[in-house]
This record gives C-alpha cells, sequence and structure tokens, in this order.
C-alpha cells in the first residue's frame, strides 16, 4: 500500500500531465473553452428551475440554488466513475508498451472532473448573492472538507469500476442503469422531507445521502452538516477508497491479459 | 553488483479458445465446469544475469519470447513464477513513440513522454534543447505528432528514450526504419552508452549488430533459453540452425510441389501489353514480345515468402513454332533436386516439341537473384553451339560444375529462339522467371563459407 503510494508520487507529474491533456482534448476545437464548464451547469439549471418551479413543483425556495447544491456533486461522481469505468480500456496501447502505475488513469479521470467540478462551483457563487442574497452564508467554508470526502469516495468507486470493466465488458452498461437507479434514490432533485418516513431507513443505507447533504448543509441551509452525515460520509469514503485501491492493485497485474 | 537479474521466470498465457468478455459468458462456464483455454508459456524457465556495463543481444525467430521477455524486465508484464530484478532507471525503447499522443504536439510529447519515465517538468526542461537537436526537428516540433512521418516519429522517440540519461536501455528492433544517417547516430549513441557501462540489451533480427555490440547473446526457442553464450558463437548457432530449417522447408515445398513447378493458368497476365506487334524484332538479346499466347500463358506461385524482395511476374511468350515443354534440375548424378550446396555439380535438363522443322534453334538461359539481378545468362548461340536442323521432341542438357553460386534462391529464365548470323532474336518459347531453385551453404561441412558466390580456396598455415 505505502509503496504503491510513493510510485504514485513519483509519477505525479505524468498524473498531472494526464489531467491537463484530459481538459485540453474537452475543449479542443470549441471556441468559449473552458466557459463551459461554467456555462454548462448554468444552462442545466436553467432548464431544471423552469421545469421543476413550473411543471414539477417542489415545495423549495430557491429551488435553483437548491439544486446546483446537489447536482454539482452528483455530476462529479458520476461524470468521473463513467470516464474511469474506461480508463483502462482506453489506455491499452500504453499499458501494453510503456510500465506506469496504472492506476494513474483511473486517477487522472476523477482529477480532471474535479477541476471542472470546482469551476462549476463558481457560477454558483455568481448567482447566490444575486438570485437570494440571504443564502450567502459563512458556513460554505466548510465546502474544502466535503470535497475532501467526495473525492476520496468517487476515487474509490472509480478504482472499483475500472478493475470490473477489464474483465467483465458489460459493466459500462450496468453502471449507467445503476447510475440512472443511483441519482433518483439519492436526494438531489427532491427534497429529503419529501421521502416517506417508513422508507428513509433505507435511504440510510447510501453513502450519496450524507454526501449530498454534506453539500446542501453548509451552501443551502447555512449550517455545518451534523456530526451523523459527517462521520458516516468520512467513513464511507474512506473504506470505499481503500476497498478500491486494494482491488484494483491486486488484479492490475492481470490487465494485460484481458485487453 | 548485477544489473539485472532475471531468476527462473515463466510468462503463462491463457489462450481461450473462445475469449469470455462478459458476465453471462462466464456464469455460464462456471456452471458447466468448462475450461475454454489452453495454458501456453510464452517465456519458459529463463535465468539471465547482466552485469552492470553488460551488453546483451537476444535473438529468436518471430514469436519466440523474445519481446515478452523485454516486456518483463520493463515491468509492463509480471512473471506468472520467478522474479526480475532491476537495478538502475530504464529507458526501453520497445515501440518507438510508444507513449506518444498524436493529438498533441512534439513539445508537448517530449514532456508527457518525460513524465512517463519519472521526470519532472524541470528536469525535462533541461534536456529539451539536446534532444530537439539530436532528433533534428526544430521545425516541427510545434505540430501535432500525427502529422509526422514516420521517421521523424522514430527520431524524436529515438531522441527521448536516450536523453533521459537511463542506467539501463532497452532497444526492441528499432533500427530498421530511419535514414542512413541519422542511423548511424543512433549506432554511435549505443556506442557512446557502451563506453560509459551502461547496461544494454538490444533485439534484433540483425546477426551483424549483435555481433559487432553485444559481449553476450541470448538465444531463445519457444520462450526456452535455447543457449547464452558469447555474441558470435551464439550468432553462428543460431544462424546455422536458421539456415538448416530454410533448406527443409524449401526442400518440403518442393517435394509438394508448391513452387519450382509450372501451372498453366487460364487468366491473362496483368503484365502482358495490350498490343501485340507482329513478331516484333529486336537487337536487344533479351526479347520483350513477340506473339502473345494469352491462354498458354503460364503464371507460377512465387518463392514463399523467405526473402521479401518482390520479384516480376513469371511470363511466357513466342511463336511456340518450338516449344520447351519441361525444364528440370539435376545433380550430376541425375537425381531430380532443387536444392543444391554450394559448390556441388549442377545439370539443366530442358525439353522441346519442335512442331515442324526448326533450323538450328538457340537455347538460352539466365540465373537470376530474386531482386531480378542477373547473375549469370548463356545461350548456344554465344557458346558458338550449333543445334542444326530439329523436327523431333528431345532434350537440352546444360551442364554446370561446381556452381560458384553464393546461398540464396535463384529464379532461372529460359528461351528457345530463332538466331540469324547477326544476333538478332526473335523468340519461339520464353519462359521468363518460371523456375526457381536454391542454394544451401553447409556451414559445417568442409566446403563451408560465406558469401554470395563460392570462391575455391585454401587455407595454408605456415608455422614459425
Amino acid at each position: 500500500m505505502i509503496k504503491s503510494f510513493s510510485e504514485l508520487v513519483k509519477y505525479r507529474e505524468f498524473l498531472k500531465n494526464l489531467v491537463v491533456k484530459d481538459l485540453k482534448v474537452r475543449y479542443k476545437r470549441s471556441s468559449l473553452g473552458f466557459l463551459w464548464t461554467m456555462l454548462n451547469p448554468l444552462l442545466m439549471m436553467l432548464i431544471l428551475a423552469v421545469v421543476f418551479s413550473t411543471i414539477m413543483r417542489f415545495d423549495v425556495k430557491d429551488f435553483a440554488i437548491f439544486l446546483l447544491c446537489g447536482l454539482l456533486p452528483w455530476n462529479f461522481f458520476a461524470q468521473s466513475v463513467s470516464m474511469s469505468n474506461m480508463s483502462i480500456l482506453n489506455n491499452a496501447g500504453l499499458i501494453r508498451k510503456v510500465y506506469v502505475p496504472r492506476v494513474v488513469f483511473p486517477l487522472s479521470n476523477v482529477c480532471s472532473n474535479l477541476v471542472n467540478f470546482v469551476l462549476a462551483l463558481i457560477p454558483l457563487f455568481i448567482l447566490i448573492p444575486i438570485l437570494s442574497p440571504d443564502k450567502l452564508f459563512l458556513s460554505a467554508f466548510f465546502l474544502p472538507v466535503s470535497m475532501i470526502i467526495i473525492f476520496f469516495f468517487t476515487a474509490g468507486m472509480s478504482l472499483i469500476f475500472s478493475t470490473l470493466n477489464v474483465f467483465f465488458r458489460d459493466m459500462s452498461h450496468i453502471v449507467d442503469v445503476l447510475f440512472q437507479a443511483w441519482f433518483y434514490l439519492t436526494p438531489i432533485i427532491y427534497p429529503m422531507k419529501l421521502i416517506p418516513e417508513k422508507y428513509i431507513i433505507y435511504f440510510e443505507l447510501n453513502p450519496m445521502f450524507y454526501i449530498i447533504r454534506c453539500f446542501r448543509a453548509p451552501l443551502f441551509d447555512g449550517e455545518i452538516p451534523g456530526m451523523r452525515p459527517l462521520m458516516i460520509s468520512g467513513a464511507a469514503a474512506g473504506v470505499t477508497f481503500l476497498f478500491g485501491w486494494w482491488l484494483f492493485h491486486k488484479y492490475e497485474n492481470k490487465f494485460i491479459h484481458y485487453l | 553488483m548485477n544489473s539485472i537479474e532475471i531468476n527462473d521466470v515463466s510468462v503463462r498465457f491463457r489462450l481461450y479458445h473462445e475469449r469470455v468478455f462478459t458476465l453471462k459468458e462466464k456464469v455460464i462456464n462456471i456452471i458447466k465446469r468448462k475450461n475454454s483455454y489452453e495454458d501456453f508459456y510464452a517465456v519458459n524457465n529463463i535465468t539471465v544475469n547482466l552485469k552492470k556495463g553488460e551488453t546483451l543481444g537476444i535473438i529468436g525467430e518471430n514469436g519466440s519470447g523474445k519481446s515478452t521477455l523485454l516486456k518483463l524486465i520493463c515491468r509492463v508484464l509480471k512473471p506468472t513464477t520467478g522474479s526480475v530484478l532491476v537495478n538502475g532507471k530504464i529507458s526501453a525503447l520497445l515501440e518507438l513513440g510508444a507513449g506518444f499522443d498524436q493529438e498533441l504536439t512534439g513539445r508537448e510529447n517530449i514532456f508527457l513522454n518525460g513524465s512517463l519515465m519519472g521526470f519532472s517538468k524541470r528536469e525535462m526542461q533541461k534536456k529539451f534543447k539536446h534532444i530537439l537537436e539530436f532528433s533534428e526537428l526544430e521545425n516541427f516540433i510545434d505540430l501535432p505528432v500525427k502529422n509526422y512521418s514516420s521517421g521523424m516519429y522514430m527520431r524524436l522517440g529515438f531522441a527521448i528514450a536516450t536523453d533521459v540519461d537511463p542506467d539501463i536501455l532497452i532497444i526492441d528492433e528499432i533500427l530498421a526504419v530511419g535514414d542512413s544517417s541519422f542511423q548511424k547516430k543512433c549506432v554511435n549513441k549505443i556506442k557512446d552508452f557502451r563506453k560509459q557501462g551502461k547496461t544494454i540489451i538490444i533485439v534484433t533480427h540483425s546477426d551483424s549488430m549483435i555481433r559487432e555490440f553485444c559481449d553476450r547473446a541470448l538465444w531463445i526457442k519457444d520462450g526456452r533459453k535455447q543457449m547464452l553464450d558469447s555474441a558470435d558463437l551464439t550468432v553462428y548457432e543460431y544462424m546455422k540452425f536458421l539456415q538448416k530449417k530454410e533448406k527443409r522447408k524449401l526442400e518440403e515445398a518442393y517435394e509438394r510441389g508448391e513452387i519450382g513447378s509450372v501451372t498453366t493458368s487460364e487468366e491473362e497476365p496483368k503484365t502482358v501489353p495490350d498490343i501485340v506487334p507482329e513478331a516484333v524484332i529486336e537487337e536487344a538479346s533479351e526479347p520483350k514480345v513477340a506473339i502473345e499466347e494469352p491462354r498458354e500463358a503460364t503464371t507460377e506461385e512465387p518463392v514463399p515468402a523467405v526473402e521479401e524482395v518482390p520479384f516480376h511476374q513469371p511470363q511466357r511468350w513466342g511463336s511456340h513454332e518450338i516449344v520447351i515443354d519441361s525444364l528440370e534440375f539435376f545433380s550430376s548424378d541425375h537425381v531430380k533436386k532443387n536444392v543444391f550446396d554450394v559448390g556441388e555439380d549442377f545439370y539443366v535438363k530442358i525439353k522441346y516439341t519442335p512442331h515442324g522443322k526448326i533450323d538450328n534453334p538457340a537455347f538460352g538461359l539466365e540465373i537470376f537473384r530474386p531482386d531480378i539481378r542477373s547473375v549469370h545468362a548463356t545461350n548456344t548461340f554465344l557458346r558458338k553451339v550449333k543445334t542444326g536442323i530439329v523436327d523431333t521432341p528431345g532434350e537440352m542438357l546444360l551442364k554446370y560444375s561446381n556452381v560458384p553460386l553464393g546461398e540464396g534462391e535463384y529464379v532461372v529464365s529460359a528461351c528457345i529462339a530463332k538466331k540469324d548470323d547477326h544476333g538478332v532474336t526473335a523468340p519461339y518459347d520464353f519462359h521468363k522467371l518460371m523456375y526457381t531453385f536454391s542454394v544451401y551453404n553447409q556451414l559445417d561441412s568442409e566446403q563451408g563459407q560465406i558469401g554470395e558466390i563460392y570462391l575455391k580456396h585454401d587455407w595454408e598455415l605456415k608455422k614459425g
């Protein structure tokens, strides 16, 4: 474990290059470039805000901000895992010829998505004072902690799925469906209070339930998330990451035979 | 201290009859308890220790496990059993430009490749100028590498791989491309590395390169260590093995009649021109086109892909007033064969059938290397042999003694032609490049020698 970490540190420059490359390729030949990262959630939010505040109405004040607080972290999570899922297969050419710690491939995807995530938070902080100045909370400074939690949870899941997908190519299809269901089973577009009392116990089995809470509490409710969501999401992130790391390194030497 | 220690290493591949990539199939196979694979050892119990500063050459046929062994050393592959210990930084030229990203420019790729080997941006900035100089790509460095020619690609790859100052350099069959001046540069660079006492491993099919650079050579056959000895000795044994194998293969092919026999094809050969002049008479000793006989035009299987020199399509043409029925090769004791030893006696028998009375037909024969380089030509006119009136079928025997042809494949053209006193030729039947034979050099016999021609010679030692 320590050895594989120190190796990753040695190859940090390569990891950095992969992330930069990832970001460059994504916005290549688009005239707005990086602006899209910020524009995209804005437009998404506009659509959702219109839909949810006029047609499917949840009784939530400042719904747009409510939605973004949940949607942006979820997008980071879902996009990272879906990209990492293919990361080993997409880099098969390199893996077959050059030695690099393979773990950099899924991790680079998570990191580039993290950059996007941070950029996407900017329009949120621009919108808050415009739409509802009363949502400008000091508790927003808690955000870095939430980011660390979601980063490790996402990295862990990415490692797990990138490993599985090498051996079972169906994984990419399963992930699509799984994440669709997961999205609706997590209170992102709807408030927690809409969940029927008797089901709430099942919802609480979902780590993303708490992780989203860690974002929504400081940003939307203006409070530090409680001890319970913080502990549970932190533990979930740690366990997932360690398990993913272990699984990935256990099977990475077999990858080459399946590429 | 050993630079590389390979201890009893094996790599097992599972060869799946049907590759299982989906969950469903996997589950079905588990239920059926079906083993849908065979085990295959790409590398089998190989042990090699390399001292620091040593140069090792690896030889072996395609698919013998050379590249797999290199991948083990580069850590791309983990051995199934055994261990590989490497002391020092490796720079591998497994495939030049393996780590390149097509979309990025040459400059960006230098840094990407550097980071691939664990170098920081600052370290690479120091090396950048030198890499640029060595690769001679000053004008193209800011172009995406997808626009590079394969030569440019290779130059950049080689420049990066050698400029990062590795302790161990691994080279896999790379100097095959690129112009000669760059090749020279690369060779000099490798020599520099040797002088600096770096460990080098070279995989190549070029025996001269191994002999020139390597201290020792490892010959791998079917994944196993066949021989590990001085470069000269290993290469010698390996070449001998290859020659024997080649001879066997050729003999088998001749026996099966796959090569050397003439088959009639209904199709018109593409090389025969459309416009056929009526009996063109040319002054050249080799006629080009006379009367076309598409129905009897023949094609022949080319020599098996032993040498990859392309040679022209066999063709047949002529007025057919007299035809060559067959051409066969014999040894001096009249045994039909197509593979001869260097320096052996060698007979050619041409059977012919005339249609009518032919006055003094000239018989000719020319021997070519597979790249259609003529090595010998003769005809009865030139040798002042009178053939007189020919009106019944017969055979012409052409005898060579101690054939001084070096080892290799040969292609033969034969013809019967009308020659008047001025040497003007009109072919009756021309068989262009329709026959083949090969010469095999029995290195371990007393007659063994190397080279394009066989010279009878003796060594004489005078002591004291």
